[in-house]
């Protein structure tokens, strides 16, 4: 093996992550623009009957920085520089205030970040997995039966809307729980009586309610990469590296494993970053139908009680998390692939 | 078999290929890309195949190799060594390919696994037929870049494919043929996508290669310069079948079927004067879909006559030693040359006229910048 | 060419040669690309189911008894029956007037993110990949940023500054966010196609950055854009569903096929008619285009079917 030096690599980290940062502070400008164009907060309280005093809403509004004009209040939320009670600035790690009563975004998005972490992680594994197995069963038995069949439940996954296989698969699993004896859980991430739990009980409490979602964000995410698991590894195998390892003299099985699937995985990485956006935003749609307080009932709360600053907290972490992904796939790409240099 | 029998007797013939067929199915109809050929290979013996893209020279030889997608259907027989290879499992072949038998592919760029290191690709190649340690294959590995000519084979060992030129690339393909001492190797088109200049160092690691092993070669090419400088015997093919076959001076100085002649007209050739025309063949190959009686060449060819389209001619021996060609005609090509066959066509003149225009301006230029001038040239 | 530039010929006549050349052309090449996509039977099939299902959702209101409104005289809760082939809603809906209307909608706004979409993405890559340099930097880092955030928080985001939605409000939303994906892909091919001969045949032949983006470098990327537009068509139908589905897109009275979905989640299995008609023609409308676009990128792209050696 050459020489593996790991400074270019960090170098490129740093670099990766310094050009990332500006594209980030326009997202959250952008999107910032948006929600504040989104609706008046305190709409309600100004139109409420019997009518509320001026002095109360004066307050609220001075609570939420709608006393500024919009450009100061971004600029108020990026930094916290001029703020009056030190709640804002996402620099420092302040979230800002909410409409939604006392709740403090920073402490409530970290608790179900971590419960929307599990779906998306665990998804985000299970969809890579089989579609790494079906794209290359499909593309070594091409246009056999198996192939047809598993690329026609595909294409049917791909069409299936979220929610609709969600609430299928909820139902089919209230069924199984009366009729099978099963003990799936279809409502919430974990039982009320969790923190009374210890152990292997609460190990299989957590297990058993993220089946039913898991199942669900995994189908409807790992056919668009199954597909394209399958075009890449059909490539490799029309290769004529792929000919001249068997013209080696190379058992058909030596063959797959380390020229074709080696060789075919590598575009697939590139991949995994689209896989954890698309788990994100199946995550928001399946949290709804099952009933999680994650973060994507967090989200739609949060639009419809206008609370931009636990919005724009959401696309934050989201985006965060997407570049991070990316940037994973990226590095990965360059370990698996030697054609890759970090100059 | 109840007798013990060494499964590789040491024959002369080491490879036999007869009424070799190969058929693809797709949706257009079934292509017959090879059509019954048969072709011997003894000891120490290098046999050309030449013939036009989409003839069947290729196919044939990968046929030969097992190497043909499972779509294709191949009937016929393949012997190496008198042991039958068409219909061997795909794990019985892979014992014997890249060990008996082993093949060198056009493409250099592409033949090459870019994720693994170069000696890891040939250790491999040895490690498949060898109870070697790592070490030793490894060893073996670099031993073999030096031969095939690659300077500091330590260092390029240790290096990816994208960090070598086609030329090198091309001569590590070489070196994993020749790493099992193959009795046999098949080199499909090994210098056509090379430049020129590189095309002689392959060549020369591929004769390195023969002597070292003292294997028989096939050499697949389209290029009848390589053939000429390189090969004892020639086969040429057309429509997936031979067309005409025989030594080296029968087939490039007696051609007996109009295809060859044509080939050889269509060569630029250095030993030629200025009145040697070239002579292209007029037309395409056929389409190898629902292929008609007769001739393949007939749309083709100058000499044509009723029998052609309705009889496919058989590679007839044409009574001098060793030679067949496959025309009804062949007694009538004694002593033909190309132009007595194929009229250089009208294009052919004027661009001859203008390269010598050019020529003759060049040279004007040339003599006018010495300060000599002639009006006249 | 050269050749008759010399011996005089004018360079209008040229440009009508080639012009001539280039419809003839085209003409054999679409005759190809219609006989490649013909061979794919599950493409053609598709075509035909997605043809049918476009009349019944808008030939279909002009000749069914119901609208998606609610009728006192329309019994509640029937399953499928003559009158009421798909049965009817708890209300008082026809559910088959409900998913004709749901379906108008859902594939109005699929058809307006299509043209939205590709347009936007198509002229912005082209462009970025026209003028290189600093243009292509500044505009990729746009796409980068609308990349990184995910589509549905994205949208629903917007839906949410436009309560009370209509079907157009849906697709316009969906369509601005709709179109980085497509801009990256005409973007790559463009690079490589203005190193073509033929962009430098245009310049020199006098036509300006706008003709040539237009005229020579976006025509060639129609293949890769049609594709990609049944692709932002199947997306755009799901996305929709999701919002109709979440309370942010299209609202009652108005229907969709998302939000008949939504209505009817939890009546899997106590009126599974209302669960599984509407879903099965999100499924059906989604799949046949995903077809449909598969069969053309196969016959635009000859490659793909090429045996190989």
């Amino acid at each position: 093996m050459p020489a593996f030096s790991i400074a270019p690599v960090l170098v490129y980290v740093l670099r990766r992550l310094v050009t990332t940062i500006p594209v980030l502070i326009a997202a959250t400008f952008f999107t910032f623009i948006l929600v504040d164009m989104a609706g008046d907060p305190l709409l309600e309280l100004r139109f409420a009957t019997p009518p509320v005093p001026d002095a109360t809403i004066k307050a609220r509004e001075e609570f939420l920085y709608l006393d500024r004009p919009t450009l100061e209040r971004y600029w108020l939320w990026l930094t916290g520089i001029g703020d009056t009670r030190g709640d804002i600035g996402i620099l420092q790690g302040k979230w800002g205030p909410s409409t939604q009563g006392a709740m403090d975004i920073g402490q409530e998005i970290s608790e179900r970040f971590m419960i929307t972490l599990r779906l998306v992680g665990a998804a985000t594994v299970f969809s890579l997995s089989l579609a790494v197995i079906t794209g290359v069963i499909s593309a070594v038995k091409q246009y056999s039966v198996v192939d047809n069949v598993l690329t026609f439940f595909g294409f049917l996954a791909l069409a299936m809307p979220v929610f609709w296989l969600a609430a299928l698969i909820k139902e089919a699993g209230i069924w199984a729980n009366q009729n099978l004896g099963t003990n799936f859980a279809t409502i919430g991430a974990t039982s009320p009586l969790y923190y009374r739990m210890e152990g292997w009980d609460k190990f299989m409490d957590v297990v058993l309610h993220l089946v039913l979602p898991t199942l669900t964000l995994m189908l409807t995410g790992y056919a668009a990469i199954s597909r394209y698991q399958r075009a890449s590894m059909l490539e490799v195998l029309n290769s004529d590296y792929i000919r001249l390892a068997r013209a080696k003299g190379l058992p058909n099985r030596v063959v797959m494993r380390r020229h074709a699937l080696r060789t075919a995985l590598i575009p697939v990485v590139t991949l995994a970053a689209l896989t954890v956006s698309g788990a994100l935003t199946g995550a928001v749609i399946t949290e709804t139908v099952f009933r999680w307080r994650g973060l994507g009932t967090f989200l739609t709360q949060a639009i419809a009680e206008y609370d931009a600053f636990a919005v724009m907290a959401f696309l934050v972490l989201a985006g965060v998390l997407v570049v991070l992904a990316n940037l994973v796939a990226d590095l990965l790409y360059g370990v698996l692939d030697p054609r890759i240099r970090y100059d | 078999m109840t007798m013990v029998t060494d499964p590789w007797p040491d024959t002369d013939l080491l490879l036999k290929v007869e009424d070799l067929t190969v058929e693809f199915p797709t949706d257009d109809g079934v292509v017959q890309a090879v059509r019954g050929v048969s072709y011997e290979l003894r000891r120490g013996e290098i046999l050309g195949i030449v013939g036009e893209s989409g003839s069947g020279k290729s196919v044939s030889s990968l046929a030969v190799m097992g190497l043909l997608p499972k779509t294709a259907k191949i009937s016929g027989s393949a012997k190496l060594q008198g042991r039958e290879l068409l219909g061997l499992s795909d794990n019985e072949l892979s014992k014997i390919r890249g060990n008996k038998i082993a093949m060198i592919f056009q493409d250099p760029l592409t033949s090459l696994n870019p994720v693994y290191t170069i000696g890891y690709q040939l250790s491999e190649a040895v490690l498949a037929h060898r109870d070697v340690t790592k070490k030793e294959a490894w060893d073996r590995a670099v031993e073999l870049l030096d031969i095939v000519g690659i300077p500091n084979p330590e260092t390029r060992a240790n290096q990816y494919p994208h960090e070598l030129s086609g030329g090198m690339r091309q001569r590590v393909v070489i070196a994993i043929a020749m790493a099992n001492d193959p009795d046999v190797i098949i080199a499909d088109e090994p210098t056509t996508a090379l430049d020129v200049t590189v095309q002689a160092q392959v060549l020369e690691a591929l004769r390195a290669a023969q002597q070292e092993t003292g294997a028989a070669m096939v050499l697949i090419t389209h290029d009848l310069g390589v053939v000429a400088g390189t090969v004892d015997r020639v086969c040429v093919m057309y429509a997936g079948k031979l067309v005409e076959q025989g030594t080296v001076d029968q087939v490039f100085y007696a051609p007996r079927m109009p295809y060859t002649l044509g080939l050889l007209g269509s060569l630029p050739r250095l030993d030629a004067n200025r009145a040697h025309r070239l002579t292209p063949i007029v037309g395409t190959p056929p389409s190898l879909v629902n292929l008609p009686q007769g001739c393949p060449f007939s749309p083709r060819c100058p000499i044509v006559q009723q029998i052609c389209i309705e009889q496919e001619p058989d590679l007839f021996p044409v009574g001098v030693d060793g030679q067949f060609a496959a025309c009804h005609f062949h007694e009538r090509l004694i002593g033909a040359k190309p132009v007595d066959l194929f009229p250089p066509v009208n294009i052919d003149e004027e661009l001859v006229a203008s390269f010598e225009a050019a020529a003759q301006a060049a040279e004007a230029e040339l003599q006018g910048t010495e300060g000599t001038h002639e009006e006249n040239l | 060419m050269t050749d008759n530039l010399e011996n005089g010929t004018t360079a209008t006549q040229l440009q009508l040669r080639s012009a001539e050349a280039i419809t003839t052309e085209e003409r054999t090449q679409l005759q190809m690309v219609i006989a490649r996509f013909l061979r794919h039977k599950v493409a053609v099939a598709s075509l035909t189911v997605f043809i049918l299902i476009v009349l019944f959702a808008f030939v279909g209101p002009l000749l069914w008894k119901y609208d998606h409104n609610i009728y006192r005289e329309i019994p509640a809760n029937q399953p499928p029956n003559w009158d009421h082939p798909f049965g009817t809603t708890q209300v008082g809906h026809d559910l088959m007037g409900q998913v004709m209307r749901g379906t108008q909608q859902t594939l109005k706004v699929g058809f307006v993110v299509a043209l939205l979409s590709t347009g936007i993405g198509a002229t912005w890559g082209a462009i970025a990949g026209y003028y290189r340099g600093r243009v292509d930097a500044v505009m990729m880092r746009i796409v980068d940023v609308i990349i990184v955030i995910p589509i549905l928080a994205l949208v629903l985001v917007l839906a949410g500054l436009t309560r009370g939605t209509t079907w157009w409000n849906v697709a316009l939303i969906i369509g601005l966010f709709g179109w980085p994906s497509t801009a990256r892909v005409v973007r790559g091919m463009v690079l490589s196609l203005r190193e073509q001969e033929f962009v430098e045949a245009a310049r020199a032949m006098g036509a300006g950055d706008g003709r040539i983006i237009f005229r020579h470098l976006l025509p060639n990327t129609a293949g890769v854009i049609i594709v990609d537009a049944t692709l932002v068509i199947a997306t755009a139908i799901l996305v929709e569903a999701g919002l109709s589905f979440l309370g942010f897109g299209i609202q009652v009275p108005d229907t969709s096929l998302g939000l008949l979905i939504q209505t009817a989640q939890t009546a899997v299995f106590t009126r599974p008619w209302l669960f599984y008609i509407p879903g099965a023609f999100v499924i059906i409308i989604v799949l046949t285009i995903n077809f449909i676009g598969d069969g053309l990128r196969d016959a635009l792209d000859p490659k793909q079917q090429m045996i190989r050696r």
